[in-house]
């Protein structure tokens, strides 16, 4: 599956680069740029220019928010590709999951988990003077 | 019997996120065994390894000594222990001590005074060069994959 990644600026190049950091190299996620001075057939072209360059496998736009520029072009290209599937809520998370093989669904839920205030919960079945734990 | 140790990588960063999960799944983990002097002493380092620890997995964090006392007594005999330290010189001590170790796998260590990058997430200083030189003229094999998808290196590759 190739994921085709848009937000508002450099939202999904740098999340790109930020999987990287984690992940290492994924020739399947194509990050596109998206600024105040594109316009939406300009950014219908970028999304084309990716679009054609991925001969082969599934495409899949995942946009930073619904409504907004980037997902209301994206909407654009299902009328010349109808195959293309269209999905929210572009994180870095999101792409993480997607990296390690989960399905979208399964995606989405992995995010939501991880949506929550962090606490530590654990219980250490030995501690000693030297401040070794074991759990 | 063999101790335990099933995988032995040197990070940095210690357990972090995912880079941690994914080691979990492919090599069916049932213990992290963290070896760091400095982390015992730190409650707030130690409840972040915790929160790290995806559920259902053991932890243990020991010092050097600790960790080779557990071992040489078979404590993790049985067990599949991924054991994470930050540094070469704590491999070096737990050889020296009789611990035997399957293999080294540096992952992740940054960019340092004096340090020399190796790969993109690899920095070796000349005493972490000189306690891996050692190692390896014992027999341990020496090797540097960041995740389990990333193609592995052996030590004589990484130092061309």
């Amino acid at each position: 599956m190739h994921y085709l990644i848009v937000g508002h600026g450099n939202y999904a190049i740098e999340i790109k680069r930020s999987y990287e950091m984690i992940l290492g190299i994924n020739n399947n996620i194509h990050p596109v740029h998206f600024d105040a001075t594109m316009s939406p057939a300009d950014l219908f072209l970028e999304y084309e220019k990716i679009i054609q360059k991925i001969s082969t496998g599934n495409i899949t736009v995942i946009v930073d928010i619904p409504g907004g520029t980037p997902c209301n072009t994206a909407l654009q290209l299902t009328i010349k590709y109808p195959q293309i599937k269209i999905y929210g809520g572009l994180s870095l998370a999101l792409m993480i999951e997607l990296g390690m093989g989960e399905s979208l669904f399964s995606a989405y839920e992995g995010v939501a988990s991880g949506m929550r205030h962090i606490v530590p919960e654990y219980t250490s079945t030995s501690i000693n003077d030297n401040g070794e734990e074991e759990m | 019997m063999n101790n335990g140790i099933e995988h032995v990588r040197i990070d940095e960063r210690l357990i972090h996120g995912q880079v941690a999960t994914m080691w979990i799944n492919t090599l069916k983990t049932s213990r992290i065994m963290v070896v760091d002097d400095v982390v015992v002493k730190s409650d707030i380092e130690k409840a972040a390894l915790k929160t790290a620890v995806p559920e259902g997995i053991h932890l243990s964090i020991l010092t050097a000594q600790g960790a080779i006392r557990n071992i040489l007594t078979g404590k993790y005999q049985g067990q599949k222990v991924l054991l994470i330290t930050r540094t070469t010189h704590i491999l070096k001590d737990m050889f020296d001590a009789g611990v035997q170790l399957p293999f080294i796998n540096i992952g992740n260590m940054s960019a340092k005074p004096g340090g020399q990058q190796f790969k993109k997430s690899v920095f070796l200083t000349p005493d972490d060069l000189n306690d891996l030189h050692y190692l390896h003229t014992k027999g341990v094999k020496i090797i540097a994959q960041m995740v389990p998808t990333e193609k592995i290196q052996d030590f004589a590759d990484l130092l061309k």
